[in-house]
Formats: structure tokens, sequence, C-alpha cells
């Protein structure tokens, strides 16, 4: 961080009377110096300062717990749905075993009603 | 340029005058003015990082400071803005509060600049109590220097018509 340096100031010079002025002119600068601010001016400005970090570092403060918030409702929500999907992958493998298991019982007993017709056939066909 | 709590007091402390004085020559009260020396140096307080060196931070003081002591004078009506014509039919000095200690060295001038239109007012102030060229003037009110040399030659006419007034009249007792 850069020191502050103390800020060199234009002097208003009274003595160093600007030769394109007239009297009137020099008079009103002469009469127009800066006054000083109130005794309290600094003090407020710096109180009303606090007031303000203060403020604001609360506002952060909210603002980063609605984020952690809205953090953490995404995260469960995400969760709930990898869940949600995983059971329905696991549902869905299930009902492709059992498809395959019934297709194989189904396949089985085909063949053995294939090989009894086959039988029954060579019988009639012996037979006669 | 980055700034602690300690540095920024010590800004305030060193601009304070400068600030305080313009606010209070362009709205002519001394509560109003204090206000607006606050508000600038809060404004200026949020507005650090852009500034680019100290002397950036005068010249953004200067210009805020008159153009928010300009913005609290419409917002409030201290003292309604006179036109030149206007001006001219009021003759007699300022019917406003008593904004300064009386017979004070800032009593006369000061009522003398409550007289003029608060257009004039910002370049007057930094003429005058500020020691600035108008093409510096230009560049913080933000106007063409034609503009400020003629706000100057205006507001300087009607300070000197004026002045020659309450002179007659002091004169007449």
């Amino acid at each position: 961080m850069d020191e502050m340096k103390p800020v060199e100031m234009k002097p208003v010079e009274m003595e160093s009377v600007d030769t394109n002025m007239d009297e009137f002119e020099v008079k009103l600068r002469e009469q127009m110096r800066r006054v000083d601010a109130p005794a309290r001016l600094q003090s407020r400005v710096m109180v009303r300062i606090r007031e303000q970090e203060r403020a604001r570092a609360s506002h952060v403060r909210m603002w980063s717990m609605a984020i952690a918030a809205a953090l953490l409702l995404t995260v469960f929500a995400g969760a709930g749905l990898v869940l949600k999907q995983r059971h329905e992958r696991q549902q869905a493998e299930l009902a492709r075993q059992q498809f395959e298991v019934a297709m194989r019982v189904t396949a089985r007993s085909m063949s053995n009603v294939q090989r009894a017709i086959e039988r029954a056939e060579r019988k009639a066909e012996v037979g006669q | 340029m980055q700034w602690n709590t300690q540095q920024f007091e010590a800004l305030v402390g060193q601009h304070q005058r400068m600030v305080f004085s313009i606010a209070l020559r362009v709205v002519g009260e001394h509560g109003t003015a204090e206000e607006v020396a606050q508000d600038v140096f809060v404004e200026l307080h949020r507005s650090m990082d852009k500034i680019e060196s100290e002397e950036h931070t005068v010249y953004w003081l200067r210009r805020v400071a008159v153009h928010r002591a300009t913005d609290a004078l419409r917002r409030r009506r201290v003292r309604p803005e006179a036109t030149a014509d206007e001006w001219e039919e009021h003759t007699s000095a300022p019917k406003g509060p008593r904004l300064y200690r009386k017979g004070s060295i800032e009593t006369a001038v000061e009522r003398l600049m409550l007289s003029i239109p608060e257009s004039l007012r910002g370049a007057l102030v930094l003429r005058y109590q500020e020691d600035l060229e108008p093409e510096e003037i230009a560049k913080v009110l933000g106007q063409t220097v034609p503009s400020v040399k003629s706000n100057l030659h205006r507001g300087l006419t009607l300070l000197r018509r004026k002045a020659d007034v309450m002179l007659k009249e002091f004169a007449r007792g």
C-alpha cells in the first residue's frame, strides 16, 4: 500500500497579486480566504465512514450467509437428484436383469416345448 | 490509491478547510455547508479506488464540493436563485437569515456572494478563494473556458454593482 504523502496545496498568496486583477478583485480575493471548518467536521466524517464500513461489512456478511445457504441448498438438491438418479438406474438395471431372466426362462421353455413337439412328431412318424 | 482509516482521517483534516469553505460560499449557510462537506468526504471514501494521485484528490474534492453544494442549494433553496435582471431590482441588502458573525471580515463579501445567481458562485469561489485560472476552473466544473470567463465576468460585474450599492448605503448611514 502506498504511503500517503502530504498534498502540496496551492497556496493562496495574498501578497503575490495577479497583475491582471484590479483593486476590487484583489480585495475580493483577500476577503475570500478559506475559513476554518467546524471542529467536529473531521470526527463526524470519520463516524459516518465507520458506520458505512460497518453497514457494508454487515451487508457482506448477510450476503455471504445467503450465498452459503443457497450453496447448501444447491448441494442438498444436487445430492438428492444424484441419489434419485442412482435409484432409478438401479431400478432400471434390476428390471433389465429381471427381463433377461424372464427371457431366458421363456427361451428355455420354448426350447423344451420345441423339443417335445419334435419328439412327438418323431413318435408319430415311427407309429406310422 | 490505497488508504487506511488513519490516512483517510489525515486527508480529511488536510482538506476540510478547502471543502467546507467552497461549500459555505456556495450554499451560504454553516449547517448545510457542513453537511455538504461531510457528504463530499464520505463520497471520496467510496471513490478512493478511482483516485490516482494527490493532485487528483484536490481536483476531485473541489469538483465534487462545488457540485454537491450547488445540488444542496437547489434542493433546499436556502436562497432562491436571482437572475441578473431580478438582482438589479433588489438593491437593498439581502434579507436572508444572518449567516455570519455580525461585523466579521467575511460578512460583507459573503452577503455579496449570496446575492448573485448560484450558477455563477462556483466559478467565483474557485477563482478568488482557490486562486484557480479560468482554464483550471473550466476543467473542475466541466465547462468550456469561454463559458467560465463569461460567468466570472458576469459574477464580478454583479458583485461590483452590489458593492457600490452597499457602499452608498453605508455612506448615507
